[in-house]
């Protein structure tokens, strides 16, 4: 498949194309993860993130590519895998200690408090919000995706489905305890 | 409502950062004069960060579900390094099958050659573990030999001389990392040739039900009230679980291993490797659950 038709299917938000992207590319960028010092399981975790990097701006319909798709990712998982051994280097040592005493444990509730809200949401609420917010999708390709009889159609319904969220995670948590 | 729409639009457009520079800081500025405004822009983000972890997740999961040939290590092609490693194997038999008949072994020690040449033969390269390096894949043939109930050094078997000419020295600097940087990729790396995806068919999302235990302590912490995290491939589930049992699902797929946790009708899963503490997040994709469910019922008998 060329370059020209991965970009084509993918801002239609075709899933079947990141597989084969995934398995097209797997070697080669986990490979980089795998020669510098890395285990499987980080080359894998790196090239996910660094493929979904190129999936959410591919799929914006926004993205010119100047380069190969291949050299387009590895670069991401380049920097990844660079910004990672630096983490590492840095809080490999420390990461248990501190652990017990983060300050995060009140975002850490928010965060399970959200997650719990958006898995009650349904499953048509959730794919149109996070095909949304995640994958960037415009209102049309939603629409078109989720089989709405059109745009409007789609705004409205995430319209709702936004507030339903905002009023079932506000039930719960004040909207103050997010102001820090 | 009017105004409330516009409002969250306005947020909503600033968070996923589709205002042109000017219209971003002409919000900022009203964020900053409104301290409610604030406030729900605060709410909107957190909202927006967990929908996208979300939809990463579903998506991280469908990509572990997409089968993976091996990974093998070095800057070989699987071909090649199974040719040179098969090439080795080979040779290694052989030579230890010759010294052996030449210096009458007991039935004992044929049954080990036996053993460590299939062995070898199937998993030596493909399978040792990527985060061993090219050395130690030289080590370990030597070391499947010398546990053999010879007599004699390994050192007596040719086995360096009889790999298609390749010294040692070789094959280790053939396998052994280059330095990474950025490159024209293609000239590196062939690129794997599969076929062009269906668009509507359904990827075989699980492979085969892990039976292996996975160490797992809980620990009780208020700030972390349901949370996994793992360490030195130790599992922590952080949280009270009320005396109500929780199952932990392993699943083998061709691209590795990936665990599940099942508790109280949901399923969560858990990665490895991963940052910190992380909160337990229900899987919401209705397949992958069913799925699990499945496998579920199928490891309770």
């Amino acid at each position: 498949m060329k370059d020209s038709e991965i970009l084509t299917r993918i801002s239609k938000g075709d899933e079947k194309t990141l597989d084969y992207l995934y398995k097209k590319y797997y070697r080669m960028m986990t490979r980089i993860v795998l020669s510098n010092n890395g285990t499987e399981d980080e080359a894998k975790d790196i090239y996910q993130e660094a493929l979904l990097a190129f999936w959410q701006k591919a799929i914006s319909g926004k993205l010119v590519l100047t380069s190969k798709i291949s050299t387009f990712i590895y670069s991401i998982c380049l920097n990844l895998w660079r910004k990672e051994l630096d983490r590492k280097g840095r809080f490999s040592d420390e990461e248990m200690k501190d652990e017990g005493s983060h300050p995060e444990h009140e975002k850490n509730e928010r965060i399970r408090i959200i997650n719990e809200c958006i898995n009650s949401l349904g499953d048509t609420c959730r794919k149109i919000l996070t095909y949304y917010y995640f994958d960037g999708m415009s209102m049309t390709d939603i629409a078109e995706k989720l089989g709405f009889a059109n745009t409007d159609t789609a705004k409205t319904k995430k319209y709702k489905c936004k507030k339903k969220l905002d009023s079932l995670v506000k039930s719960q948590y004040s909207a103050s305890d997010f102001l820090d | 409502m009017e105004s409330n729409f516009n409002k969250e639009t306005l947020i909503d457009d600033l968070i996923a950062g589709r205002l042109s520079d000017e219209q971003a800081s002409e919000a900022f500025n009203k964020l900053q004069g409104d301290p409610a405004l604030t406030s729900d822009y605060k709410f909107q983000q957190e909202l927006i960060d967990q929908l996208q972890a979300v939809r990463k997740t579903e998506l991280k999961m469908r990509l572990d579900a997409v089968p993976i040939e091996p990974v093998l290590i070095g800057g070989l092609t699987a071909s090649a390094l199974l040719k040179y490693g098969g090439a080795a194997l080979t040779a290694s038999v052989i030579s230890v099958g010759a010294y052996l008949y030449v210096t009458s072994p007991s039935d004992a020690d044929i049954e080990s050659l036996d053993f460590i040449s299939s062995k070898n033969t199937l998993i030596d390269l493909s399978s040792t573990s990527p985060s061993q390096g090219p050395d130690e894949i030289v080590r370990f043939e030597l070391k499947g030999i010398q546990s053999l109930p010879l007599t004699a050094s390994t050192e007596a078997i040719p086995l360096i001389e009889v790999k298609e000419g390749l010294s040692t020295e070789k094959v280790i600097s053939e396998l052994e990392a280059p330095e990474v940087t950025p490159p024209a990729v293609t000239e590196l790396f062939e690129e794997e040739e599969i076929a062009s995806p269906e668009l509507d068919s359904n990827p075989d999302r699980i492979n085969k039900l892990s039976t292996k235990a996975t160490e797992i302590e809980n620990v009780q912490d208020k700030k972390y009230p349901f949370h996994y995290k793992y360490h030195s491939n130790k599992l922590y589930l952080y949280g009270d679980f009320k005396g109500i049992p929780y199952e932990i699902i392993e699943v083998h797929g061709k691209s590795g291993r990936v665990t599940y946790l099942a508790y109280e009708g949901k399923f969560y899963q858990l990665k490895n490797p991963v940052k910190g503490v992380r909160p337990l997040i229900p899987i919401g994709d209705k397949a992958l659950i069913q799925e699990l469910e499945i496998l579920k019922e199928e490891k309770a008998f």
